[in-house]
């Protein structure tokens, strides 16, 4: 069920309302109608792979319960590795399998000669693989290093796995956060529920009115790059860079918003990472679930930065690479999390990665306007250029792209595949970027404005542009991290 | 709780409000002549009707419409006389063209590229197919007659699939109270333009889940033998109760979309066709609006239309008539 279909519209109210009448003050009812509701949420895609979620959900509550009860270090591990290997066995044969036969036969094609590819099995992938998994795996990981107690409660570990806000696409929660707020009894807020009707309205804009209106004409410049001007393919660039921000945060901005419905709050996913001054501080803002996970299940064990330099240099590289991989099967995104290391190495070398802490104020005093702004349209320009690896279907496509883009200088008009205006999109991109750069000091908080007439102005055209840039012809469009 | 609902409604109320004055302000909704069924059993518009029609999101394109006594859009008034040169066009929306300026239409161009010599009369109406036609001519004789040539419009995939005339539901539909509700919230009728009341409409059918099944009855193969049989019988049958004059009469066909079943009846019948598919292939510019669901012909496409159009006047009306 996508979060910007009729469906979720009906879904969601009957949901609300059954859990805080019928649950109202028991958390054993709350936790079983969100349960149910999670799996309908997911079935409605594919029942079919219900059956890995059981699955993940069984292993994980009874590794963590293993884990738990013994006091063998060696017995702990040995649990702990039941929940990897089973875990990553899960992603590897559903997300990476095609992948890595195709490339073996690819590569050893390459020394001896083509050989028939007989092994791959055209997996399908089942959507929101790569997030519950990392969901299920933090949870031993974090019993294992007694930073957690495991739950008795199969059911609140269940729904805690299964979670329909953020199932498919994150934030990816951890279970020492999220775990004791399904145990526990959900109270109503109204403050809390009206602050997740704003985030999810606010979501809902940047999905259906930035993010599938750019699809349209991404998709186009992507596919037909040949024919099309370096200007069109920069532009095509760009827009990408803004289509799969308000895609990938709008999901997540629905997905904090709705759980705030239920009296649940996850954790945020994005900080406005387009005025990032740096791509250190880049990482620190997009996707931030993924980006902590990596930091503290494999950057951190490895030694982090507290090593020495090559080693340091290593673990940079590798959680790069790995967070590129768990992008997609694809060596372009492997590229992408290489460019990325790439660019943050510097940074490390010279010890300015912890750099920009606070948030951007381009026109406060003691702020240099003109060093701070080209620092934020510099790591754009770094970030756009890796998106074009990100977005390319293959790495010849990206490279020939990249090539033609910056060094092959030539112009011209575009017009958008079904005869729109273009300018409509400019001048909404432009309102758009200064409108995040009002509320940049609270992502949690879209409409924080004193003045009521002001905040509902504000919700008035938000619904007005979102019905502007509705189009049918993108009914229903499918979150592009759907697809990681 | 309750404090939540009471702001969700007020706030909803409000927000509706609020879209609504929006939406008229800037005249975003797509807005349709009023329908009427005349003493002759004909479906068109109401006379003496102006406005502008609206196409796509954000007003891509923002047309005029005058429906004139006839009840059709057009820039004339339907008067012909036996001393000028008349042309009829008759077809559904793309002959009809609410989605250009009326003063802009094909039969204006046809006029232009004729340099005024002929008239031009545009009995144009959305959803007309054949037996709609048919019955036009039969009930407008006295006018066809004075008529030296009719255009008729034809998708042979789409516009045989009857053999009779009845009135269109349409008339009926578009004088339902829920219709007029629908055109007079203009937001009603802007989220339907737009495509979003469709999701909950259908949905009734989707749960039922048949709403694949009646797509695929509505797609049909050009190539089905079967098909091809019922159209030319249905064909057949029609012409036969509402006889036109071949002489006067010709039938518009993109012939790279018709079947050569309906080609071998008209070569065998004695009816005349007249393709424009070829021109509009030939284009090297876009000649559809692209944002159009209905993929109607775009000015640089009517301009070719007319131009072929224009043509056969000159060489079968005007040249045996001087």
């Amino acid at each position: 069920m996508l979060f910007n279909s009729l469906d979720f519209f009906i879904f969601l109210p009957v949901v609300f309302f059954l859990f805080w009448i019928l649950g109202k003050g028991k958390s054993k009812v709350q936790n079983a109608i969100l349960f149910i509701a999670s799996y309908i949420f997911y079935g409605w895609w594919d029942y079919r792979f219900l059956s890995l979620i059981i699955l993940s959900t069984l292993v994980d509550y009874y590794v963590g319960r293993a884990i738990y009860v013994t006091d063998d270090e060696r017995t702990k591990k040995k649990w702990l590795w039941v929940s990897i290997i089973f875990n990553i066995g899960l992603l590897g044969f559903f997300k990476y399998f095609d992948f890595f036969v195709e490339s073996f036969i690819e590569s050893f094609s390459f020394f001896g000669g083509p050989i028939e590819n007989v092994w791959t099995l055209n997996v399908i992938l089942p959507v929101g693989i790569s997030f519950y998994t990392f969901q299920t795996l933090s949870y031993s990981l974090d019993v294992h290093k007694g930073n957690l107690k495991p739950t008795k409660d199969l059911l609140s570990f269940a729904t805690y796995v299964a979670f329909f806000p953020q199932l498919v696409a994150g934030p990816i929660e951890r279970a020492s956060h999220l775990l004791p707020q399904i145990e526990g009894v959900k109270k109503f807020k109204y403050s809390q529920s009206v602050e997740g009707l704003k985030l999810m309205l606010w979501g809902m804009f940047k999905k259906v009115a930035i993010a599938d209106s750019l699809a349209l004409i991404v998709d186009d410049i992507f596919t037909n790059s040949a024919g099309y001007p370096s200007t069109t393919l920069a532009l095509g660039a760009i827009f990408f860079a803004f289509q799969i921000y308000c895609d990938f945060s709008g999901y997540s901005d629905i997905a904090i918003g709705t759980s705030k419905l239920f009296g649940i709050e996850l954790m945020s996913n994005f900080r406005f990472p387009y005025f990032s001054r740096s791509i250190a501080e880049f990482w620190r803002r997009w996707h931030i679930s993924l980006s902590t996970w990596f930091r503290d299940y494999l950057y951190i064990p490895m030694g982090g930065s507290r090593v020495s330099r090559p080693v340091a240099v290593r673990n940079i590289f590798v959680i790069f690479l790995v967070s590129g991989l768990w992008h997609g099967a694809n060596w372009t995104f492997v590229v992408w999390g290489l460019y990325h290391a790439l660019l943050f190495l510097p940074l490390f070398y010279l010890n300015i990665n912890r750099n920009h802490l606070e948030d951007i104020d381009l026109f406060s005093s003691g702020r240099n306007f003109l060093v701070e702004g080209s620092q934020v349209l510099g790591t754009f320009f770094l970030v756009v250029l890796g998106w074009v690896f990100f977005r390319s279907e293959t790495m010849s496509g990206a490279l020939s792209y990249l090539q033609r883009m910056l060094f092959e200088f030539s112009g011209g008009e575009y017009q958008h595949p079904l005869g729109y205006r273009m300018l409509d999109y400019f001048v909404l991109l432009l309102l758009f970027v200064l409108y995040e750069y009002m509320i940049r000091k609270d992502e949690r908080n879209p409409f924080k404005f004193k003045s009521r007439y002001v905040r509902f102005a504000l919700y008035i055209l938000m619904v007005f542009l979102l019905l502007l840039f509705y189009d049918d012809t993108m009914n229903n469009r499918s979150f592009v991290y759907f697809q990681f | 709780m309750k404090k939540l609902l009471g702001k969700i409604v007020l706030y909803s109320i409000l927000m509706v409000l609020s879209l609504e004055i929006l939406i008229r302000a800037f005249h975003l909704y797509f807005q349709y002549p009023v329908v009427r069924l005349n003493e002759n059993e004909v479906v068109n518009y109401i006379p003496g009707q102006e406005g502008a029609f609206v196409l796509g999101n954000r007003r891509m394109t923002y047309s005029r419409f005058h429906i004139n006594q006839s009840g059709f859009n057009s820039f004339h008034e339907f008067e012909p006389t036996e001393r000028n040169l008349e042309v009829a066009l008759i077809g559904d929306s793309f002959i009809e063209g609410l989605h250009q300026d009326y003063d802009n239409s094909i039969g204006k161009k046809i006029e232009d590229d004729l340099s005024g010599k002929v008239k031009v009369f545009e009995y144009g109406f959305s959803g007309y197919d054949l037996a709609d036609q048919l019955h036009l001519i039969h009930e407008f004789k006295e006018d066809m007659a004075l008529i030296d040539l009719a255009v008729i419009y034809i998708k042979f995939d789409e516009d045989v699939r009857r053999d009779h005339y009845e009135v269109q539901t349409r008339a009926n539909l578009e004088n339902s109270l829920v219709f007029k509700i629908k055109r007079e919230v203009k937001l009603l009728s802007y989220l339907n333009g737009i495509g979003l009341i469709s999701p909950i409409t259908d949905l009734p059918k989707r749960i039922k889940g048949s709403v694949h099944k009646n797509m695929e009855i509505a797609e049909k193969d050009v190539d089905s033998v079967a098909k091809d049989k019922e159209y030319i019988k249905n064909l057949n049958t029609l012409l036969n109760t509402y006889p036109i004059d071949k002489k006067k009469s010709v039938f518009l066909i993109d012939r790279s979309i018709t079947s050569k079943s309906f080609l071998d009846y008209c070569d065998s019948m004695g009816y005349k066709y007249l393709d424009f598919g070829n021109a509009l292939k030939a284009s090297s510019e876009n000649t559809v609006l692209k944002y159009d669901p209905m993929k109607h012909w775009n000015n640089h496409g009517r301009d070719i239309v007319a131009k072929v159009i224009a043509e056969y006047v000159d060489s079968s009306v005007l040249s045996t008539s001087n």
